[in-house]
């Protein structure tokens, strides 16, 4: 590349300017489109990846268990791969938290002197394993240990984490897939034209002894200087939405503080509308044939 | 420098030229003539890979060319100056950068463009037209802005198709004259005309085709 070949794209530009605006800015469209697609699937993916936190297992243990038994079954179940915490919950804990909840209503309590409800431990799992076959498989061990009742989890929540985590990022990057190939068909379409348009001039470039490269290398520019402005423009847009406008609006609704934006997303917009735009140039000029 | 051996070119049917043989030693000014439709077009386009032969063989500078491989035209048609019959300037551009392209084209670095840009219109007359575009140029300014651009890069061959055909006598004898110049400092140079005054009286080799066929040769 030399400054010739600059000075000529830009030249190029400018002389089809109205169809060149329209070409950046719909490559600003698709890609600021794109970017909120990504924050999408961003956010719901980082709620789901908290949501294996809160998902616990529940083990009842039998009634009238020894406490040297307790404490065996509780190293045992420790020392599984699959446990990252394990709480004891004894039968006075589990009356007093009952109590807790029932708050004004304990009184139904009154008048019962066996404490009827079970001891129990609670575990929470290491993250990799919370999918719905491995938590069956674990949960069909405990249940067989010596002194368990009755194992209990959220099935229904285990699948539902399972299903948002794979049916979102799936849902999301299909949608994404489709804007990028959008935004690189403008990139396409737009320097076909101007390729056409100057097939004369092509034509007399190859016969004065220009190489494939040279005469590429103006629209190769061009096509990526509109990706490039309209990166730019889809960052400035994501810049304004997402820094002005959400950070001003969070503080009187919470909620859309937690909708995080990572900067890094939007730095790089410039970046890929430069690359979109230089692929969807080559892929349009193709072959030069002498 | 130039050898056609039984080279035949048909377009759809209809033979341009019918087993040419004839070589160009190097360093020598060739004229071609005969009537419209001749041939000499198609001729020329033959040495600079505009077109392919259908048959015969085409050596150019020692290398073979009628079945070279596309990626090396390129370096073939720049040893090649050319002055198009239908010139081929670039509208959108400036008479000065029209003749840089071919420089440009070569890689040569943005100093020498200038030097030899400026030097080569000055030669053809056009200095003051540098910033001009070609459309507001006359049909002889445009004629001699070619023939700049086809020298300007001094290619070892020049082939000019019909040069004076929108000149007056005048500048033409003086387009004439920068030709004979440059062939003296070794360039070969082939060119294609109905106008005998280009030859008349040179001494040079004169190539007639009648109906794509070489009908005879002669000096002028
Ligand atoms: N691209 C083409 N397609 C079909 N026929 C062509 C093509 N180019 C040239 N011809 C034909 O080939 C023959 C030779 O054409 P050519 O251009 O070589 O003639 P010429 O001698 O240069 O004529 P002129 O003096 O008018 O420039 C003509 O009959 C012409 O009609
Ligand atoms: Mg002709």
């Amino acid at each position: 590349m030399t400054p010739y070949h600059f000075k000529s794209a830009l030249a190029g530009l400018w002389k089809e300017k109205w169809i060149n605006l329209l070409s950046t800015l719909s490559i600003a469209v698709g890609l600021f489109i794109t970017t909120v697609g990504l924050l999408v699937v961003y956010n719901v993916n980082s709620i789901a990846q908290k949501l294996p936190d809160k998902f616990s297992i529940t083990v009842y243990l039998k009634d009238g268990i020894s406490q040297a038994d307790t404490q065996r079954l509780q190293n045992t179940i420790r020392s599984n791969e699959y446990v990252r915490k394990i709480s004891y919950i004894s039968k006075e804990d589990a009356l007093r938290d009952l109590k807790d909840s029932l708050k004004d209503s304990a009184y139904v309590l009154e008048g019962i002197d066996n404490n009827p409800l079970p001891a129990s431990f609670s575990i929470k799992l290491r993250k990799d394993y919370v999918d719905p076959a491995k938590v069956k498989r674990f949960a069909g061990q405990i249940k067989a240990m010596r002194g368990v009742d009755d194992i209990q989890y959220g099935e229904q929540f285990l699948s539902s984490i399972q299903s948002i985590m794979s049916g979102a990022r799936l849902a999301g990057l299909l949608f994404l897939g489709a804007l990028l190939v959008g935004v690189l068909f403008v990139c396409y379409s737009t320097v076909k034209i101007l390729f056409y348009r100057k097939a004369d001039e092509v034509e007399t470039l190859k016969l004065l002894g220009a190489t494939g490269w040279f005469i590429r290398m103006p629209f190769l520019l061009e096509g990526s200087l509109m990706g490039f402005f309209g990166g730019l423009a889809a960052f400035l847009a994501g810049y304004g939405v997402f820094d002005v406008f959400l950070a001003g609006f969070s503080s009187s609704v919470p909620a859309i503080g937690y909708f995080l934006v990572p900067s890094a997303l939007l730095l790089s917009l410039p970046a890929a509308g430069l690359f979109i735009g230089f692929s969807g140039a080559l892929i349009a000029l193709g072959r030069i044939r002498s | 420098m130039i050898h056609f051996e039984g080279v035949s070119k048909v377009y759809e049917g209809q033979t341009a030229l019918a087993n040419a043989t004839f070589s160009v030693e190097r360093g020598e000014m060739l004229f071609i003539t005969g009537p419209s439709g001749a041939g000499k077009s198609t001729l020329l386009k033959l040495i600079y890979h505009a077109v392919a032969p259908e048959e015969g063989s085409i050596t150019i500078n020692g290398q073979r060319t009628d079945s070279m491989r596309a990626r090396h035209i390129p370096a073939l048609r720049r040893n090649i100056g050319v002055v198009f019959q239908d010139f081929r300037l670039l509208s959108g551009r400036t008479i000065y950068e029209n003749v840089a392209l071919a420089m440009r084209i070569r890689d040569a670095a943005e100093a020498q463009v200038k030097a030899q840009v400026m030097e080569t219109l000055k030669m053809v007359g056009l200095r003051h037209k540098a910033d001009a575009y070609p459309d507001a140029l006359s049909g002889g300014e445009q004629q001699r802005v070619v023939i700049a651009r086809a020298i300007v890069a001094d290619p070892i061959i020049v082939l000019a198709d019909e040069p004076t055909g929108n000149l007056d006598p005048v500048t033409a004898a003086g387009i004439m004259r920068i030709f004979k110049d440059i062939n003296s400092r070794g360039t070969t140079i082939v060119i294609a005309t109905h106008n005998k005054d280009l030859y008349a009286n040179t001494g040079r080799r004169v190539l007639r085709l009648d109906s794509g066929a070489i009908a005879g040769e002669d000096r002028g």
